[in-house]
C-alpha cells in the first residue's frame, strides 16, 4: 500500500493529513543565538546616537533662519532704495517721452 | 522575563513553526532570527494582555507569511529578469527547497506533495491548518493566537480542508 496521501482519493479528509502527525520537532541550531545577539549588536552599532541626531537637527534650523534672515534683509534693502528713488524724484524708467 | 530566557523557552517553537510554513532548514533559521529581532526589540512595549507564547506565536506566523511573499516577490523578479539576461542561477537558488529535517525518509515524498498542496491555501486557511494540524493546538488556542472566533477557526479549517481535497483531485487527474 502506497503511503502517498494523493494516491488515496477515497479516504475521508481527515486521513490524508494524517501523515503530518509523524512530522517530528527539530531543535534549533546551537549557534542560532549567536548569530541573534550578532544582528542585535550590529542594529546598535548602525544606530546613529540621539546626541548626533539632535545636534544635526540643530544645525537644520540654524540654516534655514539664517536663509531666512537674509532673504528678509534683502527685501528690506529693495524697500530703501525704493524710497531713495521716490526722494531724489528720479525716473524710475527711461521713457523720455510720456 | 529577560531576553536569553525567552530564547530558550521558544527558540524551538518559532524554529518549528517556521519549517511547517517554509519546509527548509535555512530559511526557518533566518525567520528564528528575525523572530527573535523583534522580540528584542518589543519586549518592553509587550503588554501582559495576553500570554507572551501567543504573542510569540503571532510574531512567528507574520514573520513567515512575510517571508514567503519576499520569497515570491524575489522569484518573480528574478523571473522577469531572466527573460533579459540569460542567467537562470539566480532563479534556481530562489527554487522551492524541500528540506523539512522533522520528516521521515519513508515519508518524504508524500509530504512534500502535501505540503505543496498546503502552500497554495490562502494564508489564514495555511496558518489554522499548522496551528491544528501540525502545532496540534486546540480550537480555542488556533483562535485566540488568530485574534479569531472559535467558529471563524472551525469555518477556515473546514475550508482549507475542503480546498487541499480539491487540489489534490486536481493534481491527481493531471
Amino acid at each position: 500500500m502506497s503511503s502517498n496521501p494523493i494516491d488515496k482519493n477515497k479516504m475521508h479528509m481527515e486521513d490524508f493529513l494524517k501523515p503530518l502527525e509523524s512530522i517530528k520537532q527539530i531543535e534549533a541550531s546551537p549557534y542560532l543565538f549567536t548569530r541573534i545577539q550578532q544582528r542585535i549588536q550590529n542594529k546598535l552599532d548602525n544606530r546613529v546616537p540621539m546626541r548626533t541626531a539632535y545636534s544635526m537637527a540643530a544645525s537644520f534650523v540654524i540654516l534655514l533662519s539664517i536663509n531666512a534672515f537674509v532673504l528678509m534683509q534683502n527685501n528690506n534693502t529693495k524697500m530703501e532704495e525704493t524710497n531713495i528713488a521716490e526722494s531724489f524724484q528720479l525716473m524710475h524708467d527711461n521713457n523720455l517721452y510720456k | 522575563m529577560k531576553f536569553e530566557e525567552i530564547y530558550k523557552q521558544f527558540s524551538k517553537l518559532v524554529f518549528n513553526l517556521a519549517l511547517q510554513y517554509v519546509q527548509n532548514t535555512e530559511d526557518a533559521e533566518e525567520i528564528t532570527q528575525d523572530v527573535f529581532l523583534t522580540v528584542n526589540q518589543s519586549l518592553e512595549l509587550f503588554q501582559q494582555n495576553s500570554e507572551i507564547q501567543t504573542w510569540i506565536y503571532r510574531i512567528a506566523i507574520n514573520k513567515s507569511l512575510d517571508f514567503i511573499k519576499a520569497k515570491n516577490r524575489k522569484k518573480r523578479f528574478a523571473f522577469i529578469t531572466s527573460l533579459f539576461y540569460d542567467d537562470g542561477n539566480e532563479l534556481k537558488n530562489l527554487g522551492h527547497n524541500f528540506n523539512h529535517p522533522g520528516i521521515l525518509l519513508e515519508q518524504k515524498e508524500a509530504l512534500e506533495s502535501l505540503f505543496q498542496h498546503i502552500n497554495a491555501l490562502p494564508d489564514n486557511q495555511k496558518t489554522a491548518l499548522i496551528l491544528s494540524k501540525l502545532e496540534q493546538k486546540s480550537q480555542k488556542e488556533v483562535a485566540e493566537i488568530m485574534k479569531l472566533s472559535t467558529k471563524a477557526v472551525e469555518s477556515l479549517l473546514q475550508r482549507a480542508k475542503t480546498n487541499l481535497a480539491k487540489k489534490i483531485k486536481l493534481s491527481e487527474g493531471k
